[in-house]
């Protein structure tokens, strides 16, 4: 079942396109990363898809039924700029959320536990660190244990250690086959924790595919021999190679035509005479694809 | 419309601002009831001396409504105020937004305010009609059932009065989306530039056109109570007081006042609806 759908979405702030024609579908049980450079209309398409901003153009439906209040309430968002009531503690500023959401205000124990706020359930909002009022925000997410999560860079802010609590976090719940869309700029998140991902810029949606896919889709080899002359002109005579660039002292890194393998490489240069000192596969990772990606379009 | 009156009542009751400024309206009805009947102008008409004011009869049965109701009218400014920062923190605390992530409706966040606004004059009508009972009883004498009751209804057209100018508070804190310019574009206008284009349309237009203006159409709605000095006000009235002796009648007040509600509610809506969060 598809959680979420949306048909061209289109949003102009002013002179600056933020999003353009922005069709993209999640599927039940993904963990799909948006990723983007700041400014590439990250915000903007969760903020549409979450009813906070007007699309000029375009439409979206949430687990193929349609958009709205009672559609936010089976989601649990957490968008740029925590909003809470400086003045509440934390228990009323959770009993609003409650009450919004039609939960029972028994859970909010539970999600102050879960993200470590539950000793200072009493204090003000307005007291906390940053840190803290990420994770209240998080906390808010988590009431009612919403089937699908909305997180706009949820570890804004937050130190190292919060930093891994939010990450083993965001694992735990995925693991529970909940459907999650994370909007990073950080690559490394996105790779750790996402299953698919969608890579925006300008407000284009460049590609969306599964993070395996997509590290895997430019997998290159890395090749060494005694001799490098040797070794480039049975590259060059075999005809398998695309692309090919020198690597370390001795070696190459080189592109394979798609659809031949390593290993029928490996057989013809032995019929050439040449034995490798050297043969590894590279996956290329995400951060590299990315900006592979964003410079080329 | 539980839901929301429930979730305004978890935001609003532990408010600063809503307590200090309660507390302020409160002291202020209570003192302007206690030290206002004590005041006496007198002044020699024919032979002999009249109170002009004769507050005293104003405040008894059953002119006290009256009274009471002018009183706490002179107060909504406090009201208005208290309105504006409600919903200005809303913006100003993203609340707004992160109430419609979780599952209201942007018409909800309106409704909402309006029901706080119903609120808030309602338990305001319930302390003066408690006041005015207490006083009235104590300081009236020889009254009768009737007098009671007969100028009750000045009570219901005080709540549709701060209904309607807390509804054009809200609409400026919708509006302009800033606590401190909705509550200096609400006094100017009120205080200044309303009084300052009646004026001159009065003079270039058409004498009655500023009695059709919504400050003024809802602060007629509580005018000062019938007495000696309005009398002898519309007696000598010239070009400066018939602005403030002239009015429209009730009936077209409570019309126009109803409309004016209604016209900044769904101005504030129609914002609301159209507007990124």
């Amino acid at each position: 079942m598809n959680i979420l759908e949306t048909y061209g979405l289109d949003k102009s702030f002013g002179p600056i396109h933020a999003v353009q024609n922005l069709s993209l579908q999640v599927e039940e049980g993904q963990v799909c990363g948006i990723l983007g450079p700041n400014g590439s209309g990250k915000t903007t398409t969760l903020g549409m898809i979450l009813g906070t901003t007007q699309p000029d153009k375009g439409s979206y439906r949430w687990f193929e039924k349609g958009n709205g209040p009672e559609m936010n309430r089976q989601i649990g968002a957490l968008v740029e700029g925590v909003g809470f009531y400086p003045y509440l503690n934390l228990i009323r500023n959770l009993k609003i959320l409650c009450r919004i959401k039609g939960v029972k205000e028994s859970d909010i124990e539970r999600v102050l536990r879960l993200t470590g706020l539950w000793s200072r359930r009493k204090s003000k909002f307005s007291t906390l660190s940053f840190g803290m009022k990420q994770r209240l925000a998080l906390a808010g997410v988590l009431l009612g244990d919403p089937k699908v999560l909305v997180l706009d860079e949820p570890t804004n802010g937050l130190d190292p250690e919060g930093i891994a609590e939010v990450r083993e976090l965001i694992t735990k719940v995925a693991e529970t086959g909940k459907t999650i869309l994370l909007a990073s700029h950080i690559l490394d998140e996105v790779e750790k924790v996402c299953t698919h991902v969608a890579i925006l810029k300008q407000g284009n949606l460049l590609v969306t595919r599964p993070v395996d896919g997509l590290t895997k889709a430019r997998e290159t080899v890395l090749l060494a021999a005694s001799s490098r002359s040797d070794l480039k002109k049975a590259l060059d005579e075999s005809g398998m190679v695309a692309s090919m660039a020198v690597h370390g002292e001795d070696g190459f890194e080189i592109e394979l035509i798609k659809g031949v393998q390593a290993a029928e490489l490996n057989k013809k240069l032995i019929g050439s005479g040449i034995v490798l000192t050297r043969l590894e596969m590279k996956k290329q990772t995400l951060e590299e694809q990315f900006l592979e990606l964003v410079k080329h379009n | 419309m539980k839901k929301l009156l429930r979730i305004e009542t978890i935001k609003v009751m532990p408010y600063g601002v809503f307590q200090v400024l309660g507390i302020l309206y409160l002291i202020s009805f209570i003192l302007s009831i206690i030290i206002l009947p004590q005041i006496k102008l007198e002044t020699s008409i024919n032979e002999g001396s009249t109170d002009l004011l004769d507050l005293p009869s104003m405040f008894s049965f059953p002119v006290i409504w009256d009274t009471y109701a002018y009183l706490a009218a002179k107060s909504n400014i406090y009201l208005a105020i208290l309105v504006i920062f409600l919903a200005g923190n809303e913006f100003s605390y993203l609340t707004f937004r992160q109430q419609v992530i979780t599952g209201l409706s942007r018409s909800d966040l309106l409704n909402g305010k309006v029901l706080t606004i119903f609120a808030i004059s309602l338990a305001n009508m319930v302390v003066i009609f408690l006041a005015g009972i207490l006083y009235g009883v104590i300081f009236t004498s020889g009254y009768s059932g009737w007098d009671m009751i007969s100028h009750l209804p000045s009570l219901g057209i005080y709540f549709l009065q701060a209904v309607s100018y807390m509804l054009m508070a809200l609409m400026l804190a919708v509006w302009l989306r800033n606590k401190t310019l909705a509550i200096v574009v609400l006094l100017v206008w009120s205080v200044i530039l309303e009084p300052l284009i009646r004026l001159v349309l009065r003079k270039y237009i058409w004498v009655k056109i500023g009695l059709f203006f919504p400050v003024r159409v809802i602060s007629r709605l509580s005018p000062f109570p019938e007495n000696n000095l309005m009398d002898m006000i519309k007696q000598n009235a010239n070009a400066l007081t018939a602005d403030f002796t002239q009015s429209l009648p009730l009936w077209a007040n409570l019309l126009l006042a109803g409309g004016y509600g209604l016209l900044f509610y769904f101005i504030a809506r129609k914002i609301l609806l159209r507007r990124d969060l």
